[in-house]
């Protein structure tokens, strides 16, 4: 149902909002097994309000369990689960989905006879005074200003939910995420690329948040890391600061705190072109250690073709094991991936495609030699 | 005041330890660090600890990689009879099994190959802050 003064357009984020309302009707749809679901769209001009309601005549919730419903893992009722199924996370996606698109979602219901849900968002529209932003009612909502970054991010998260969600908004300021699913695989990360800020879940599997701290912290490494957590208790932020980490950023995340952390450890674009990452690799310019490193790439050249006649896996899985280290040094990054991906070949024991590409590696390593030589 | 550092690295791959001692010695003069290091070389993981006391090295690189005795080998014997020395990791690869192992043996940092200068900074300056404590 529409009303009769919807606007052509309206100023906000389709995607959310379609998922929004796809959690709200599938809800619907679940609990209601008679009868029937209404969703009415309505906007108010002078507010500049999008109202969405979904009515249904369904199952309903008990006055006492509606404020819980919007609580992650929670349903009014264990038996739901048993009964209907999911996971309890639909409605805190989507109250935080409102939220982070600085609106609000109510919920009315009768136990028995059905439900209302409503989410009403302040956004632009084609319709009425665009510029009327004096109005008093949506004077407190204020536009969050997304700042232009550039830097590298981990995000070391195991809930697929967030992982979404956070990345969804820290890609928006320009900034490269990369991703760890537990602990141990953002230790491992983070001691192979040159991160600008790790943004770090307290509790997953594996390792947790505060062992992969501490053993940041027992190797030295400097990346300004956050915890990213619930429990954020005075006695819980004090742990957190003792074991090493720079901060706390509460969950659900505020956006403008997210925001001020990033601006305080990414670099701010001034310009509207973002530029590349500039390169952090260590380029070898010494003319003498140079020389030796093509000896040795003249040597183990050799080493790879009497190898690859010999069918000597063990001796091709030490010299790629060293090219990999160190051709990247020198401003061979080819080499580097290519012998990367011969060893893994090798030691996955797929032989016919670890000789392809050794052999492939072993060119390229005769085409450097042989510009060396001119 | 400049900090004399005898440092001593451990590695089979002759110009892996330049690579190294080239790249050490960038930093320290990128980041005007006062620092004046001297540099010992060992292509085996023998005898470290001796190497260590014999030439007063302050500071290990050592790689996992070695051939016969393992890096991380060779760290638990360095543990032993030298539970202070600060000894830093350098391996090619990050496997979730050398890390682990790495911390539990107690080593105090470590760099992956190919070399990324804010790591190798980090493995610096921490030396700094245990001399200054």
């Amino acid at each position: 149902m529409l009303d009769s003064v919807i606007p052509e357009w309206v100023v906000a984020d389709p995607t959310r909002l379609k998922q929004v309302m796809h959690n709200l009707l599938s809800n619907a749809i679940k609990f209601t097994k008679k009868g029937r679901i209404c969703l009415h769209v309505k906007f108010t001009t002078s507010t500049h309000s999008l109202q969405i309601e979904v009515v249904d005549t369904g199952e309903g919730i008990a006055a006492d369990k509606q404020s819980l419903i919007f609580e992650s893992f929670r349903q009014a009722d264990t038996s739901i689960t048993r009964n209907f199924g999911g996971t309890g996370l639909g409605l805190f996606i989507t109250k935080n989905l409102v939220k982070l698109m600085g609106g609000v979602v109510d919920v009315e219901s009768t136990l028995g006879v059905g439900s209302r849900f409503t989410v009403t968002i302040v956004c632009q529209s084609n319709e009425g005074e665009c510029h009327s932003i004096s109005n008093r009612e949506i004077v407190d909502v204020k536009p969050l200003l997304i700042p232009s970054l550039m830097g590298d991010i981990l995000l070391v998260e195991d809930t697929r939910v967030n992982q979404q969600l956070i990345t969804f908004n820290l890609e928006k300021t320009g900034a490269k995420v990369d991703l760890a699913e537990n602990g141990e695989e953002g230790l491992q990360k983070a001691l192979t690329n040159p991160y600008d800020l790790i943004l770090m879940d307290i509790q997953m599997p594996v390792m947790d948040g505060k062992e992969a701290m501490r053993s940041l912290q027992q190797l030295g490494i400097s990346i300004p890391t956050y915890a990213l957590t619930a429990n954020v208790m005075p006695s819980d932020i004090k742990e957190y600061t003792e074991i090493g980490f720079t901060g706390t950023l509460n969950k659900p995340l505020e956006l403008a705190n997210l925001y001020q952390v990033l601006g305080q450890h990414l670099t701010i674009c001034t310009d509207k072109v973002r530029n590349e990452e500039p390169g952090t690799k260590l380029l070898v310019q010494d003319p003498e250690i140079r020389a030796l490193f093509y000896t040795e790439l003249t040597k183990q050249h050799n080493q790879i073709t009497v190898s690859i006649q010999n069918v000597d896996y063990v001796s091709l899985i030490q010299i790629t094991h060293i090219i990999k280290g160190s051709a990247a040094s020198f401003g061979y990054d080819n080499l580097t991936n290519l012998a990367e991906k011969s060893l893994l070949h090798l030691r996955q024991k797929q032989y016919v495609q670890a000789v392809e590409h050794c052999t492939h590696l072993n060119h390229k390593i005769a085409e450097i030699l042989n510009d060396y030589k001119d | 005041m400049t900090i004399k550092i005898n440092i001593l690295l451990v590695d089979d791959v002759e110009y892996s330890r330049q690579l190294l001692r080239a790249a050490l010695l960038a930093c320290i003069n990128e980041h005007e660090v006062e620092m004046e290091a001297h540099f010992f070389h060992s292509a085996t993981g023998k005898s470290i600890p001796e190497q260590i006391a014999q030439h007063n090295v302050d500071l290990v690189y050592l790689d996992i990689e070695l051939p016969k005795v393992s890096g991380l080998e060779v760290l638990k014997i360095i543990r032993k009879a030298l539970p202070n020395i600060m000894v830093v990791m350098v391996s090619g690869e990050s496997s979730a099994e050398n890390v682990t192992t790495a911390i539990k043996t107690g080593a105090n940092g470590f760099i992956v190959k190919p070399f990324n200068s804010g790591r190798i900074l980090d493995s610096i300056q921490n030396y700094l802050k245990k001399v200054n404590k």
